[in-house]
């Protein structure tokens, strides 16, 4: 066995194992041989690794590190770049500009994990001339990064991860099989007898319980924004760690979790996100886009 | 010839009036799902193709049009 | 900046996504295995020729965006065609009374013919033929695909070569290609090649018969062609594509098997054959357009080639698939095609004696035919012809996943037809049908899946 890959035995399925992109990432596999869950389990991890060395901020020997120092000029990117960079442009565009991947500078002032220090005005203003999507040239292929802007794949990456995995693995095998990256999820198809994959809920009011809920998953994307251990506390209120990059801001009066099922794990996920920024009028935008959602106040 | 060669034309003719109806527009990378289609290559179903043109050039003095190339063949 | 109040942004989301998981499974890296079609084809001509051939094309991703493709296909072909020569009363060499004109062709078969049909020559033949194609990017925007292929049959032997360079424009709307091919090809016919526009009689092809081959080689052709296409995205549901070709081909071009008859003038009955013999460069031409269009589930290809050459062959082909959707996946696929071509200026069904071909003394004591045109050959795919296609394909998905496969079938049917009482048919030949109709069924079994 591998030990970067774990198999266990569920309760009527398979579970398979591995850490990747800073979460515990789960293979959910009903039919199979050993063996093959095996094989299975290897082959999402090297593409789950495979999709985070490209696209992670924290490495020096990939594309985004690359575009990082093109100095202002020009950067041609690859395929799978360009489509993860149109997909990008029309998230902005569909969400007014509320969902903008080049807002990642902003975590230079706020730090989620230290307490409740927040961040000064004078601060944040300063960061958010590195921040708009509008600032940069996207002529696809080619890339133009102003210098002190940063880009992060970090919002779409894990999503685009689970539903790479579910067509790679679904070419490999016809059994329902459940990818959970992180809370991400997507099922290949409902399990014997039409039944869901059951997923038990996080707790976002960290009350200590362990489950608040189950969600039925039978088939498609499912995704969630909002973490109940992100957040800042001062004077009473509550930052959420959802920042809106016009103003550097945390949303205000933003639900404190928001789960979309959607076709796909990268719908779900926009969705989700998209609504998050609503702050307020998040429940109002859920219930045009007429797709099943869970929101916690 | 000339009175058989009309037929083709005037069905292509007719072809390009009935498309004139959908002019140019860019097609953005996430519209290019109908494109992106095996249904929708220039060549559908490449083996009917190759067997199509071995047939048609063992029986016809005309070849080629389609690309560059291809097996020289006794047939002919 | 907020978003107004019932707008759904969903179905353009889904768009979006669809467009970069779409993309990034036929771009990445795909999962080690051969995209195969394999099919056998039975294509069989009414009272002709029938071919049985297997064969298949398997692609293969070799890198991000590089592919490899291999074809094959392995005829076996047997049946009888169409010697050139016309019909007369037929005649039987070994039952024939002294005087009635019967004949050998170089490898020494017989030629029998029964009266007022078509002279036909009876073969078997196989022929194996394999092209590898490699289609890599060159950099963003361009593409490099270099093709080989070879064919070999019993006498006949070719070798290609080809490369295309594709670049995009216009935010890939526009795609320009150009692409130059060499075809080496080599024809060492049964018996050697017989010497063109010599007649049976002549006594010189005896002498060359005895050392079974009249020019003691194999025959050699070599063609170049060039190509420049352009192909556009007009919208979201329309393709276009316009090609230029050219071919110029040089060497020998005969059909080693194939002859004239030599008729008299008055009655029309054969005197003599006369081996065929065309110019020895063709310079070809050829404009080719395709529109693809998707309608709400169907899509239709339909296509014009139009083509010349120095020959003075002229011909149209409209060409017309329509893809009709079925639940569960499965399609139907009818095919129309409709062909045309004019007569080579060579092309003549008979020489006349004492027009095209003069009786001739010869030391010693002999008459032989010698022709005075240049060129002549009765080769029907050089006569003026039209013909008909006309098809169905049922295609079937099945499994899913890796197991993904589809099953189709294909059926046509295609009719070549000509005048078949020319207005210059002399004597005998007015009551005979100088241009049979060739009737040929084609049934091709496709299996597509992953290896």
């Amino acid at each position: 066995m591998n030990d970067d890959i774990q198999i266990e035995e569920g309760d009527g399925y398979w579970v398979g194992r591995f850490h990747a992109m800073a979460s515990p990432c789960l293979i959910l596999i009903e039919d199979a041989s050993r063996e093959m869950v095996h094989r299975l389990t290897l082959l999402a991890r090297q593409e789950a690794l495979r999709i985070e060395h490209k696209f992670s901020r924290y490495r020096d020997d990939n594309i985004v590190s690359r575009i990082q120092h093109s100095g202002g000029e020009p950067f041609e990117v690859d395929t799978e770049t360009a489509n993860l960079l149109d997909y990008a442009a029309l998230c902005y565009q569909l969400s007014d500009g509320l969902f903008d991947i080049t807002s990642g500078v902003l975590r230079e002032v706020w730090r989620f994990q230290e307490g409740d220090e927040l961040p000064t005005e004078e601060a944040i203003n300063r960061l958010l001339p590195r921040i708009g999507w509008d600032k940069l040239n996207w002529q696809r292929p080619l890339l133009t990064l102003p210098e002190g802007m940063e880009l992060d794949l970090g919002g779409i990456g894990k999503e685009y991860a689970v539903d790479r995995t579910a067509q790679l693995l679904g070419q490999h095998s016809n059994d329902s099989l459940l990818i959970n990256y992180g809370g991400d999820l997507f099922a290949t198809k409902p399990r014997r007898g039409d039944k869901p994959w059951v997923i038990g809920l996080d707790d976002p009011l960290h009350t200590g319980e362990r489950h608040l809920g189950e969600l039925h998953l039978r088939q498609g994307g499912m995704a969630t924004s909002g973490d109940a251990r992100r957040f800042l506390l001062r004077d009473g209120v509550r930052y959420g760690h959802i920042l809106n990059p016009q103003t550097g801001w945390p949303v205000k009066n933003a639900p404190r979790s928001i789960t979309v099922h959607a076709p796909s794990c990268m719908e779900a996920g926009m969705l989700a996100t998209i609504a998050m920024l609503q702050g307020q009028g998040a429940g109002e935008f859920l219930k045009a886009q007429g797709l099943p959602y869970w929101l916690t106040e | 010839m000339k009175k058989n060669s009309l037929i083709p034309a005037s069905l292509l003719a007719l072809l390009l009036l009935s498309l004139g109806g959908c002019s140019f527009s860019e097609v953005k990378p996430w519209d290019r799902d109908l494109l992106a289609e095996d249904k929708m290559q220039l060549v559908a179903d490449p083996i009917d193709n190759y067997i199509n043109e071995h047939i048609y050039f063992s029986k016809e003095a005309s070849q080629g049009g389609q690309g560059v190339g291809g097996g020289g063949c006794g047939c002919n | 900046m907020q978003l107004s109040k019932s707008k759904s942004i969903r179905s353009a989301l889904a768009a979006a996504t669809c467009s970069v998981l779409g993309t990034a499974q036929a771009g990445a890296p795909s999962s080690d295995g051969w995209d195969v079609d394999a099919t056998f084809l039975y294509y069989a001509e009414k009272d002709r020729v029938s071919v049985m051939a297997p064969g298949f094309i398997a692609i293969r991703a070799i890198d991000e965006d590089e592919f490899v493709t291999v074809t094959g296909l392995f005829d076996t072909l047997t049946g009888a065609s169409p010697t050139g020569a016309a019909p007369g009363l037929g005649g039987n060499c070994a039952t024939n009374p002294p005087g009635t004109l019967c004949a050998t062709t170089p490898s020494g078969s017989i030629i029998n013919t029964k009266a007022g049909e078509l002279p036909m020559n009876d073969f078997d033949d196989t022929r194996g033929s394999l092209s590898v194609d490699w289609d890599t990017p060159l950099s963003r925007l361009s593409r490099n695909k270099i093709s080989a292929s070879v064919s070999s049959e019993t006498d006949y032997f070719s070798l290609g070569l080809s490369d295309t360079y594709s670049r995009e424009f216009n935010n890939r709307h526009t795609t320009l290609a150009v692409g130059a091919g060499l075809t080496l090809d080599t024809s060492a016919p049964q018996g050697g090649a017989p010497v063109p526009m010599q007649s049976f009689s002549d006594t010189t092809w005896l002498e060359a018969n005895t050392t079974t081959s009249a020019s003691g080689e194999d025959e050699q052709k070599n063609t170049v062609d060039l190509l420049i296409g352009v192909t556009q995205v007009l919208n979201r549901r329309t393709l276009v594509q316009l090609n230029y070709s050219r071919a110029m081909s040089s060497g020998y071009m005969n059909d080693p098997y194939k002859y004239l008859s030599i008729v008299d003038p008055i009655s029309g009955q054969t005197l003599d054959y006369i081996y065929e013999g065309r110019p020895d460069t063709r310079t070809t031409n050829v404009l080719y357009g395709k529109v693809v269009y998707h309608l709400p589930e169907d899509v239709l290809h339909a296509s014009v080639r139009l083509f010349n050459d120095d020959w003075g062959i002229n011909s149209t082909t409209f060409d017309l698939h329509y893809r009709y959707e079925l639940p569960g996946g499965i399609y139907l696929k009818p095919h129309l095609r409709l062909y045309n071509q004019s007569a080579a200026n060579f092309y003549r069904h008979s020489l006349v004696a004492g027009q095209d071909v003069l009786l001739t003394p010869v030391i010693p004591a002999a008459n032989v035919y010698r022709p005075q045109v240049s060129y002549a050959s009765a080769d029907m795919r050089l006569a003026e012809m039209q013909s008909t296609t006309w098809g169905l394909k049922l295609g079937i998905p099945l499994g899913e996943g890796k197991q993904q496969s589809e099953l189709s079938l294909r059926i046509e049917q295609m009719v070549q037809s000509d005048d078949s009482k020319p207005a210059d048919a002399i004597g005998v030949q007015k009551n005979y049908n100088m241009y049979p109709d060739l009737e040929a069924t084609v049934v091709q079994l496709n299996y597509s899946f992953i290896f």
